[in-house]
């Protein structure tokens, strides 16, 4: 029999069938959904995360620009090798797609002293640009109009203060000096109690408004290299190699040294691999449900081929051969399950965008996921009807006709 | 056409052995019109099995056209079934949850035709026998004699060379009884060869040529006796 025609006719015995193969179906549907759910939602986490580290999407290749002095000396570290022609030089080759400035400054906020009536405190300073009014502080919390207006005020955490005075409330409006700089600490943030610290509470010990911050320490920010962005498809070994001759001989610089590019994709490649080890362990264990939906399906072939029997025995008189019988179940059960596949795909997507909607994750339709599903319902409905199959075309014609 | 050697056909139940056919001799020529009589229990099934090329699990030699049954493999018997053999029987074996349309177009879709090349032919053969109505009905709507004639239909979709007929008549009245036997004459005249099994003598009458078979013996009917 031809396969069109075997198609065909496993279709229309389902639309036959409808009650009961849209029950065995369910099971289908539920399980792929749920796997298309967790591993959309997973790359899109994936590709989020990725590209909050290197600023471009799965697949961009990033490389760090660095240099390396020959001799170390004090003025050695406050030295910029990176300027301006250096970060255009680079930007006209062929390969590159863009160029940014590296700088020192990380998230965490910069280390700095501060002298505050009469004592030197180590602290971490942190630019804020969301003014959250809502931290319980001795005076007043830093506003948007601090910002605007580039004023010099900072708020100091009560845990940074605590060792060097004892009357906390009373330092509210005193004058701290950084860098030479005298701010107005115009609030004082009260410290939790002591059960509530979190170790991801990162929020600096000194907040200052962002543009007071770029305003007096623009000059605490050193260019520590340049981050390239390559051209999608573009010889990564040969780009690499081109930027660094590139770098190496603009000339202009006191110091002697060499320039050097770190290919960060290993780094890239490695989180990836992570998330995704662990978006495939989670979406194996909603995998059991598709298990348990293999086993529904089993069973319904089993009762099929019973319903049956008569009717393969006439078939076998008709001329069918063995094989063709066992493609009839096999196909009709691959045909449920790619059904189930398809509808359980599109469930999948549209839950997986439902939920990235509250996590800010983009989901799209990706081939992996697609030919997951596909593949997911063909080895269900394979393994789950062969047996059966199996059953049918080794039945008896002798004495399933009378 | 059909040559039978010394068939000898043994049932195994527990530990008792039946000897349902012995050492049957049967020769069909190309065209004959063959009945098989005898009572129930007699052998009759046996023998349409084996001849259908359904059960080739016997002793003795059955050629059909020269070629040794038992040589060949399942593939080559489903074939054949498909190519050479109708069969029609007593309670027409049509499949309930099929169409008379998809119940016609079995046979040539195991012989490989597509959908769309099977329907002239199933519209063409159900216009003969004024059936054409019926095509998208179930068999269970249909008469006995409606279904029998559309199972008669079904054997001859592939053009066969021989129909075995198994009791075709025994589900039916005296009236369409000789309705379904005047097909087969019809048939017979057009060069395929008929086999047909019956306990009824007159329907066994209108054959050209009457066996007799008792207890797993054959033997040769003159028709003139009877």
């Amino acid at each position: 029999m031809k396969f069109r025609v075997l198609v065909f006719t496993a279709l229309r015995n389902l639309n036959r069938n409808k009650k009961r193969s849209i029950l065995t179906m369910l099971g289908i549907i539920i399980g792929i959904a749920s796997v298309i759910t967790i591993v959309a939602l997973g790359q899109g986490y994936k590709n989020k995360t990725i590209k909050e580290f290197t600023g471009e999407t799965d697949g961009a290749v990033v490389l760090m620009a660095t240099f390396s002095p020959e001799t170390f000396t004090e003025e050695v570290s406050t030295m910029e090798f990176f300027k301006d022609k250096h970060k255009s030089e680079v930007e006209n080759l062929e390969s590159v797609e863009s160029v940014e400035f590296q700088y020192s400054s990380n998230s965490l906020g910069e280390f700095i002293q501060m002298d505050f009536r009469g004592k030197n405190i180590n602290a971490m300073i942190k630019p804020v640009e969301e003014f959250d009014v809502s931290d319980e502080v001795f005076g007043r919390n830093l506003t948007n109009n601090d910002d605007l207006l580039n004023d010099r005020v900072i708020v100091v955490a009560e845990q940074t203060l605590k060792n060097n005075f004892d009357n906390i409330d009373e330092l509210v409006g005193g004058i701290a000096t950084i860098n030479g700089i005298a701010f107005e600490v115009v609030g004082i943030k009260k410290a939790p109690p002591e059960e509530e610290i979190s170790f991801f509470d990162m929020g600096g010990d000194i907040k200052i408004p962002k543009k007071t911050y770029d305003k007096y320490f623009s000059g605490l920010k050193k260019v520590e290299g340049l981050t390239i962005t390559l051209k999608k498809d573009s010889d990564v070994k040969a780009s690499i190699k081109e930027i660094e001759n590139t770098l190496n001989s603009i000339e202009g610089n006191v110091i002697k040294g060499k320039y050097q590019i770190i290919d960060t994709s290993g780094v890239v490649n490695l989180l990836g691999g992570v998330l995704n080890t662990i978006t495939m362990f989670i979406a194996s264990v909603a995998g059991i449900s598709l298990f348990i939906a293999g086993i529904g399906l089993m069973n319904m072939m089993y009762t099929s081929v019973s319903e049956r029997t008569r009717e393969i025995g006439i078939k076998r008189a008709l001329g069918a051969r063995k094989k063709d019988i066992r493609k009839e179940f096999l196909i009709e059960g691959i045909v449920i399950t790619m059904v189930g596949g398809v509808v359980g795909y599109i469930l999948g997507i549209i839950i997986a965008n439902i939920i990235s909607m509250y996590f800010k994750l983009v989901i799209t339709p990706s081939l992996f996921t697609s030919l997951l599903a596909i593949g997911i319902s063909i080895i269900i409905g394979l393994a789950s009807s062969f047996i059966p199959a199996r059953k049918a075309s080794n039945a008896n014609t002798v004495d399933i006709l009378k | 056409m059909i040559k039978l050697k010394g068939i000898n056909k043994y049932y195994t139940s527990g530990d008792e052995k039946l000897h349902a056919l012995k050492n049957v001799d049967l020769e069909v020529k190309k065209g004959e019109f063959l009945a098989i009589m005898g009572p129930s229990g007699s052998g009759k099934s046996t023998m349409i099995k084996i001849l259908g090329l359904l059960d080739k699990d016997f002793e003795g030699s059955y050629l059909l056209d020269e070629k040794e049954v038992k040589s060949l493999n399942d593939d080559l018997l489903s074939n054949l079934r498909n190519k050479k053999i109708g069969f029609v029987f007593q309670d027409f074996n049509l499949i309930d949850r099929l169409t008379i349309k998809e119940n016609i177009e079995l046979p040539m879709l195991y012989m490989g035709k597509g959908i769309k090349e099977t329907k002239d032919k199933v519209i063409e053969l159900l216009g003969k026998i004024n059936l054409l109505d019926k095509i998208n009905k179930y068999p269970t709507q249909l008469s006995g004699g409606q279904q029998q004639r559309i199972s008669i239909v079904r054997s001859l979709v592939n053009n066969p060379d021989i129909i075995i007929a198994d009791e075709p008549t025994g589900a039916l009245d005296s009236k369409t009884s000789g309705e379904i036997i005047e097909i087969f004459n019809e048939l017979n005249k057009e060069g395929i060869t008929i086999i047909l099994i019956t306990h009824d003598i007159n329907i066994a009458k209108k054959a050209k040529r009457i066996v007799k078979i008792f207890d797993g013996n054959l033997e040769e009917v003159d028709t003139n006796e009877i």
